[in-house]
């Protein structure tokens, strides 16, 4: 009973944070992409700028596939496994010493 | 009788230590890590000696302050955290994968060329070949070597990882983008404002790869060893592994965007300034994340980091970390980046990351595998404790004084004193930074004498087993 408790409690904080992190992280993205269009478009003084949004760009879209790639490995399904089979893997590896 | 064969076989087939950790390596590593801090302190000290107007070196062209200060950032970067965090991977990787690294020939060739490298590198410091990039003064020679000495290290790390089935643990997660987000960074920094675009553009991008350096080379070093050491010294499992993934991912969306927050009020134009302004803040809800992480793990252990001193180490830096990251979500506003730019303040800030945080886990590693590695118990555990309490309150006082100092500045510059007026009032804080400093550095030479002393006792003696719970001091 207990352990179900600190499950819900657990599944609880990962949704409100993500929510927290991704919320902002979507709307700073779209607020940089537009203004890189319009950098683009128009502002020919301020062109240099889209050398570092372009790397930001590159690298968000790196980290974008690679979380598609990970969600499609089906690292999301069981959130706290892999900490308990490393856990064990330790005990494991000193019990064998 | 077939369930029984059944573990049996299983037992069996579980790979060894000897089979997955090179430990002679860790230890080298840890050497060369220890060797290029006392050069990078020792060039600390001679630039704090300098600011008081005590600089004991004669006054020739190749021993200049300017030059010293590089090598201090430069030895300390890529002499003292990349040598350990390398050594600590070698540790890390296999045991997490439970495969060996690449090649182990590769580990040891790799070893050899990062030390060529951090010693061109500070050679041709010296030599005034620096190119014009703080944190990237590397040799324009020497970055092809290194960014191919990344490579492989990528390699050679990588590979185990890649071949992992399954869910990966957080660690992995953060050495896998570590060696990809290094490699890239390393480029961004030391070519592209070398040879493709310069002036406020090459700014910017500069300021991009000197907090990349530190957000995405050191931090998922450093919080992917956090989070393999930590549950492992307390004897539980990390507390949400679910909320570790999100301090990732936020780590790896937010991160990438703020350098710029280094060149506020400069040409570069405001919306990227202010872009930068808000992905720093905004990391702090991801920082926060890692922090309940944590400390929900340590809860209801019974004050074990206080007990434990490699875990202590950890739970400093933790603080110390929470504490610069709130810091860097209030300096970047406009108003109070007004107040300390170009002060003492972001010197005590950066030494509160680099030394507060990555340096003291480190240190605290190295405290937890030596004795394991050498098979014996440290040869004074009461040296031990000298070292964290003289490295840890050493570097309070001093980040706390330059921090303060820098405040004290700012205002004398905000009031338009005389700039001489702000060298008179910064005199105390440089005294009092320059006694820390000593502290810190007596610390690590102790550490020092006390790893070489432990390491004669261990070949005077019988192996024995070093608890892996590490060096309690209840």
């Amino acid at each position: 009973m207990e352990s179900d408790t600190k499950k819900h409690r657990t599944h609880w904080m990962v949704w409100v944070f993500s929510a927290l992190v991704l919320i902002p992280t979507i709307l700073g993205f779209a607020n940089k992409f537009l203004d890189l269009v319009l950098v683009v478009q128009g502002d020919e003084e301020g062109a240099f700028a889209v050398t570092p949004i372009v790397n930001y760009l590159l690298a968000t879209a790196g980290f974008l596939c690679l979380l598609i790639w990970t969600a499609m490995q089906g690292a999301f399904e069981n959130l706290d496994g892999p900490s308990q089979t490393m856990f064990e893997n330790e005990q494991r590896l000193d019990g064998l010493k | 009788m077939q369930a029984a064969t059944d573990v049996m076989t299983a037992e069996h087939s579980f790979p060894r230590q000897e089979q997955l950790v090179e430990e002679r390596l860790v230890l080298w590593y840890f050497v060369a890590a220890l060797t290029f801090m006392t050069v990078s302190m020792l060039a600390g000290i001679l630039m704090g000696l300098q600011l008081l107007r005590h600089n004991p070196l004669p006054p020739i062209e190749v021993l200049s302050p300017g030059r010293w200060r590089m090598i201090h950032t430069n030895a300390i970067a890529y002499g003292f955290l990349a040598n350990a965090f390398l050594g600590i991977m070698h540790w890390v990787v296999p045991r997490l994968t439970l495969r060996p690294v690449f090649s182990r020939p590769l580990s040891y060739l790799i070893f050899f060329a990062w030390q060529f490298v951090v010693l061109a590198t500070a050679v041709g410091l010296m030599f005034g070949q620096a190119q014009g990039l703080e944190w990237g003064e590397t040799p324009v020679w020497i970055d092809p070597v290194a960014q191919l000495g990344l490579l492989l290290v990528a390699i050679n790390f990588g590979t185990p990882i890649l071949q992992t089935r399954g869910p990966m643990y957080v660690t992995l997660w953060y050495y896998l983008a570590a060696l990809v987000w290094t490699f890239l960074t390393y480029a961004m920094g030391n070519f592209v404002p070398e040879y493709f675009v310069c002036g406020s553009s090459a700014g910017a991008v500069g300021g991009l790869f000197i907090h990349d350096l530190v957000g995405l080379f050191v931090t998922p070093l450093g919080w992917g060893m956090m989070y393999y050491f930590v549950p492992i010294l307390l004897k539980r499992p990390i507390w949400s592994h679910g909320l570790s993934l999100v301090g990732f991912w936020g780590l790896a969306f937010f991160y990438p965007l703020q350098g710029i927050h280094h060149f506020l009020y400069t040409p570069i134009p405001m919306f990227l300034q202010y872009g930068a302004v808000l992905s720093t803040i905004a990391l702090e809800l991801v920082v926060v994340t890692v922090i309940i992480n944590f400390i929900g793990t340590l809860y209801g252990t019974g004050g074990a980091c206080l007990t434990n001193l490699p875990l202590r180490y950890f739970y400093t830096g933790i603080l110390f970390y929470f504490l610069t990251c709130l810091q860097c979500a209030l300096q970047v506003t406009m108003t109070f980046q007004a107040l300390i730019h170009f002060t003492d303040w972001v010197v005590g800030h950066a030494h509160m990351v680099m030394f507060g945080v990555f340096s003291l886990w480190q240190l605290g590693v190295m405290t937890y595998l030596i004795p394991r590695i050498l098979k014996t118990e440290w040869y004074n555990p009461a040296w031990c404790e000298w070292h964290y309490w003289a490295s840890a309150g050493g570097l309070l006082v001093m980040a706390g004084d330059l921090i303060l100092g820098g405040l004290f500045q700012g205002w004398s510059w905000a009031a338009l004193h005389p700039w001489e007026t702000s060298i008179h009032l910064s005199i105390p804080f440089w005294s009092v930074r320059i006694v820390a400093g000593l502290v810190m550095f007596a610390a690590q030479l102790l550490f020092i004498v006390h790893f070489y002393l432990t390491w004669r006792k261990s070949l005077q003696t019988a192996p024995a087993v070093v608890p892996a719970a590490g060096l309690a001091t209840a």
